[in-house]
Parts: C-alpha cells; sequence; structure tokens
C-alpha cells in the first residue's frame, strides 16, 4: 500500500517522542505475533486517512502517536494466547478487552498527551456500540479513534496471524465495507477503502502489465520465484550487453556491417538497440521474432561462463536486431495496455 | 432524530441513547464486594451483561420496553440462543409490502422500503414462541436500525440490504451466559422498581434532566415506536413521568430534588454506586450533596474524559 510504504515522517516536534514509540511498537508487534511492522503499517495509513478527514496540527500527531502506540497494553499483558494458533475463548477475550485501558495508562507514563491515551483507550470502540472498553457508539467515539478502529482492523486482516492466514487485499476491503455501518464508522470506511483501494488497484495493474511483459519470456526457474520483477529486468540488461558482444564476435565482417547498415538505416525510424531493448522490456516482447538465425548464432556462441539458468533462451530480445519488418511486427503483436480500470476488478463495496 | 420523509436519511448526527463509560465503570465496580446488584435504570444493558459473567445477580430495569427487551435478551437470558429456524421466521418475506403498514409511524423515521422491512420483521418476530429468542431477535433490529441510521448520502454506496444486516449481527452477537443465578429484567417506573428491588448494591446512572423527551430525539425514539408498534406512546411515557426523574425540568433545584425523591425510596439497599457525569448543568459535587442527605460517602472516584471533544469529566460515587 501506498499509504503503509511511505516512509512514516515525523515533524521536529514529533520526532523524540515519535523515535522512542517505533522502537516500542516494533516490540509489542512481537508480542502480538505480528510478522511484519503492524503498528508502523497502521500509523502511515491512519495519517493518510487522517489528513483525508481533515485532521491536523496535534490532531494530527495524537493520531499517529496513538496508532505507534495502540496495543502497548498488551506488551505488559504478556499473555501466551496472543501467540495461540486457535481462537480466543470468551474468557481470554474479556481479559484481552483490558488492554486499551493498560495501553491509556502506560501511554500516559510515557507521558504522551492525554488525547493521544484516549485514542488508544478507544481503539477498539465500535461503531454500533459493541466494542469496548467503554462501549461508546457512533459520533461519540472520537474521529481519531473511529480511524484507528478501521485502520487496525484491515492492517490485521492483510498481516499473517498466528490462528490465520493473511487475507487477500481485496478480501480485507470487502470485510471493512461489508461492516461499515455495523463495526466502521461508513465515512472512515469509505475513506479507507478509497486510498487502500486506488492502490491496489494501481499495483495489480502494474503486475498485470509486467505479467504480460514478462509472458514470451522463459524466465528460468532461479529467478521466477525469487526475484523481483525489476531485479529480473536487470539481470537480462546485463545479459542483453554481454550476449551482444559475443553475437558482434561471433559474426563474420560482413555480417556486422550489414547489420549496422541495417541499425543506420533504423536508427532515423526506430529506437537504436539499448533503447529498443529497454522499452520492449517494458513492454512485451514478440514471441514472433523467435525463430531467426541470429537467435541460433546467440545460443551458439553463448560464452561458457553462463551458467544455464542465465543462459539467454530464444525468446532472448537481445537478439532482436531492429529491423523495420520486426518493429512492425511487435508492434502489431503488442497489445494495448489495458486502462488501470479494466485491468483490475473494482472495489466491491 | 430529524428524518428526511423524502429520502428517509437522518439528518443529524446520529445521537446515543445513554452515554456511558463503561470501562470505568466496570473497573470501579470491580473492587465493591457485592453479589447482587439492582440497576433502575439501565438503558443498554451492556453493564449487567458484563457483571454477568463476573457471577453477579443482575436485576435490570428500564421504563423503555426497547431497553427490557435488550436486557431480557443479554441478561434475564439464562443461555437461549437465537436458531436459524427463529431467524429465517423473523425474515420471511420482509421485503414484501404490505397494502398498509401495521405500525404507520415507522413512515415517519425510515424510507419506504426500509419501513416496509421492519413491520414486516416486527410481525415475523411476534411469532417467536420464546420470549428471550424472541428478545435476542428484538435487540438485533435494534441494530439494524442503528445501521440504517448511520449512513448519509455520500456513504450510501456501501448500505447492504438490511436482512444481510440482520444477519451479520447475529453472526457476531454477543455470547448469552448462564451464570447460575437468577438474572431478572423489569419495565417499570424506577420508584416501584427499587422499592421492591433486593440488592446488595444499587448501581444507578440517573436520566438527564431534560429527561424522556430528550431521549425520544435519540436513536431511542425510534426503537421505542418499533417495539411498541405505536408512535403516540412517548407521549403517554413523558406524561406518566411527570414529577419524577425522566421528567423535563429547567432548574437545578428542581432536579435535584427529584434526585432527593428517588434516592429516598432506596435506603434499604446496602450500598450505593452513582454515576454522574459532568455537562455544565450539574457538578459531582452537588450530587453528592443530595447524596449525603441519605448517607455517607464513602469514596468517589473520577475519570476525566473531557480532552477531547465528547469526552466527559465522570464520577462513580459510592456511597
Amino acid at each position: 500500500m501506498q499509504a503503509q510504504q511511505a516512509p512514516l515522517i515525523f515533524t521536529e516536534t514529533e520526532r523524540q517522542a515519535g523515535d522512542r514509540l517505533l522502537k516500542m511498537a516494533l516490540e509489542t508487534d512481537r508480542v502480538e505475533g505480528y510478522t511484519e511492522p503492524h503498528a508502523v503499517m497502521i500509523a502511515r495509513l491512519a495519517e493518510t486517512i487522517g489528513r483525508e478527514m481533515g485532521l491536523h496540527g496535534a490532531d494530527l500527531s495524537a493520531l499517529k502517536f496513538a496508532a505507534l502506540a495502540h496495543d502497548i497494553g498488551e506488551r505488559g499483558m504478556k499473555r501466551n494466547y496472543l501467540l495461540s494458533p486457535n481462537v480466543l475463548t470468551w474468557e481470554e477475550r474479556l481479559d484481552l478487552w483490558r488492554h486499551p485501558i493498560l495501553g491509556e495508562q502506560a501511554a500516559a507514563e510515557l507521558k504522551l498527551s492525554r488525547q493521544t491515551q484516549l485514542l488508544v483507550r478507544w481503539h477498539h470502540e465500535r461503531w454500533n456500540g459493541l466494542g469496548y472498553p467503554d462501549g461508546l457508539s457512533g459520533t461519540a467515539i472520537p474521529l481519531g479513534a473511529r480511524i484507528l478502529c478501521a485502520v487496525d482492523s484491515y492492517c490485521a486482516l492483510i498481516s499473517q496471524r498466528p490462528y490465520r492466514d493473511s487475507f487477500e487485499l481485496a478480501e480485507a476491503e470487502q470485510f471493512i465495507a461489508d461492516l461499515a455501518g455495523i463495526e466502521f464508522d461508513p465515512q472512515v470506511a469509505q475513506v479507507l477503502l478509497a486510498v487502500v483501494g486506488e492502490e491496489r488497484l494501481r499495483r495489480e495493474a502494474e503486475a498485470a502489465r509486467q505479467q504480460q511483459e514478462f509472458a514470451g519470456w522463459n524466465i528460468p526457474a532461479s529467478l521466477s520465484e525469487s526475484a523481483t520483477p525489476v531485479a529480473i529486468v536487470e539481470m537480462y540488461e546485463e545479459t542483453v550487453e554481454t550476449t551482444m558482444e559475443s553475437v558482434a564476435e561471433a559474426l563474420p565482417a560482413e555480417a556486422i556491417e550489414d547489420t549496422q547498415a541495417n541499425d543506420d538505416v533504423e536508427a532515423a525510424e526506430s529506437p537504436s538497440v539499448e533503447q529498443a531493448t529497454e522499452e520492449q522490456l517494458a513492454e512485451t516482447p514478440s514471441p514472433a521474432i523467435e525463430s531467426t538465425e541470429e537467435v541460433h548464432a546467440t545460443e551458439q556462441d553463448v560464452p561458457e561462463e553462463f551458467s544455464p539458468d542465465q543462459m539467454p533462451t530464444a525468446e532472448f530480445p537481445a537478439v532482436q536486431a531492429p529491423t523495420s519488418s520486426r518493429t512492425e511486427t511487435t508492434e502489431t503483436e503488442i497489445p494495448e495496455p489495458e486502462s488501470e480500470s479494466e485491468a483490475a476488478p473494482k472495489v466491491q463495496n | 432524530m430529524v428524518i428526511n420523509s423524502t429520502t428517509g436519511w437522518s439528518t443529524t448526527n446520529r445521537p446515543t441513547t445513554n452515554r456511558r463509560w463503561l470501562g470505568f465503570e466496570l473497573s470501579v465496580l470491580r473492587r465493591l464486594k457485592f453479589n447482587s446488584v439492582a440497576i433502575p435504570f439501565c438503558g443498554q444493558p451492556d453493564l449487567g451483561w458484563y457483571l454477568k459473567f463476573w457471577g453477579k445477580q443482575v436485576l435490570d430495569n428500564d421504563i423503555c420496553q426497547w431497553a427490557w427487551w435488550s436486557s431480557r435478551a443479554l441478561v434475564e437470558n439464562a443461555g437461549e440462543r437465537l436458531t436459524e429456524e427463529d431467524v429465517s421466521l423473523a425474515l420471511g418475506e420482509a421485503y414484501v409490502p404490505h397494502r398498509r403498514l401495521h405500525n404507520p409511524a415507522l413512515a415517519t423515521f425510515f424510507s419506504e422500503m426500509d419501513a416496509v422491512w421492519f413491520d414486516n420483521v416486527w410481525m415475523n418476530i411476534q411469532q417467536i414462541e420464546n420470549e428471550h429468542r424472541r428478545a435476542l431477535a428484538m435487540s438485533l433490529v435494534f441494530g439494524v436500525g442503528d445501521y440504517v441510521f448511520s449512513f448519509t448520502p455520500e456513504t450510501a454506496e456501501l448500505r447492504r440490504p438490511l436482512s444481510e444486516v440482520f444477519l451479520a449481527l447475529w453472526r457476531n452477537q454477543r455470547q448469552v451466559v448462564d451464570n447460575g443465578k437468577e438474572n431478572y429484567s423489569v419495565n417499570r417506573d424506577a420508584h416501584e422498581f427499587v422499592r421492591g428491588a433486593r440488592a446488595e448494591l444499587m448501581f444507578a446512572c440517573f436520566p438527564r434532566p431534560d429527561g424522556l423527551a430528550a431521549l425520544r430525539q435519540t436513536t431511542a425514539g425510534w426503537r421505542e415506536v418499533w417495539v411498541r408498534g405505536d408512535a403516540t406512546i412517548w407521549d403517554q411515557l413523558i406524561a406518566n413521568q411527570r414529577g419524577r426523574l425522566g421528567d423535563d425540568v429547567a432548574s437545578k433545584e428542581h432536579y435535584l430534588q427529584l434526585v432527593g425523591n428517588f434516592l429516598s425510596r432506596c435506603k434499604h439497599i446496602g450500598q450505593w454506586a452513582i454515576s454522574h457525569t459532568e455537562d455544565g448543568f450539574l457538578s459531582a459535587a452537588e450530587i453528592g450533596e443530595v447524596i449525603q442527605q441519605f448517607r455517607r460517602i464513602d469514596v468517589t472516584y473520577n475519570k476525566d474524559f473531557s480532552d477531547v471533544i465528547g469526552g466527559r469529566n465522570t464520577f462513580l460515587i459510592i456511597a
């Protein structure tokens, strides 16, 4: 999520308390069994939502601090059931329901503002009054606490927990949408869904575009699972340069001249080899140019130090000498990238 | 609550029926030794529900029937659960309009289709024979009504069909426990209730000085009309409370007089826990003076929530 990935920035006045809370938040996450920095994720997203809903100044600072410290009460409780893979019993739940009050006390000991203390106390209050500890409902719950409640739930859903797998982003959004007006303030839910939904659509469109781009490629197994698309692209780019050098060494002088002549011809109309490589990497390589003599020449002349995993394959775009015919083929076969709204499913509200 | 009759949208912020500071109240009550508690103005019966978990005998009372039914569901009920058959019965043909609404007053609170749903579901629920299961169904419908009033035209796209909301609430309803005690819920005037209540502790959160007339403007307004199937009930309730706590008073002196009258009927209950939230009208010290006319105040606990909008300075006086 953009809001979650953006750095958590403290103003000059916030920095001292913020840095201290950040360390405590990471410790609390560990106690709660989060494998990711949950509190930081909440703080980033809550700040974004809060700003969208008009909070600023001390109110926004209090929200950010409360997000970092929201489960500080659990840290002190040190209950084993927090890491249990089982659903909590009612007795355990009632015990756990004390943590916002303990959190408020811990926030007071840390000399956080009274507003921050109260937001920590009320971050589990629910819109319909069935939350805890005070059973507040509706707009009697301060806006900051309503934001914390929704964001905490969303971030918990998309995180791996000891008792369940993480939800898909779209599933988590649906969950929030379904409980708007029940557990969550509909206005907060709406802004939250807009923020995370927009980011998810952007990510899905990007993933779809990259998937399309790599569709015709025979990506080595060692790369396909572990490496990021960017890392794969970088590795291919390095290989492209090396291979082009090998090709140049292997080809007879006339062939090189011909190629260069072709390059010169194309230079005015089509991109250079390097440009073509970069741009074609960014778009979809054309399977239509697979069976060429240059490809075979490339395979034969691959230096020995290339491991099989790194070996360029028939789909390798580096050998796409940018002749006009190939360029045309490529252009005609590359489907138009879908717009974001078409490429990814819409948020189901 | 003001409802736009054309759109069905609430034109005011959703008010709460009874502002409580449950966590604070429970943390104080946890320090007291008692086996049974009488709660004359229970409102939403969350406190009783918690106290049941602690093994206390709870005697709940409220003059409003919506609160009484809610208390029957959560406090008096010793473990009955709403079954799938009950839910099917409650939601049967919920959206099918009849020639006219059984309770026409619903149209003043809800849009046409929503009014049909609430009307039909009310009639369906009357067919559930077990009273505690009926109470559970009613308390779920209160949640559905609150859901309706949560939305504005701007957030309307998030609204779900009401039967789905009912099902969602049913799936996540509170655990009902049997604590082995004879807990009961009463729908009487508080003065009559305390006269007959035999309990070791009385917990009281007095009605506000603007009384039932103001309560009518909150979510309690539609709930009472829906439960009783009659819009005129509020006028009767308000008229019946003349000269008693719950009446609409204009002065501090009058209000404290009503408080004194009420406390004079509670002398037989061994310990009192009086919750008071300062809202600019009456201080805890002034309430304390009235209490001291009857017995010594042991201790006063205070929790200040007033640093945020909507928060208040709250006291719990033990006497």
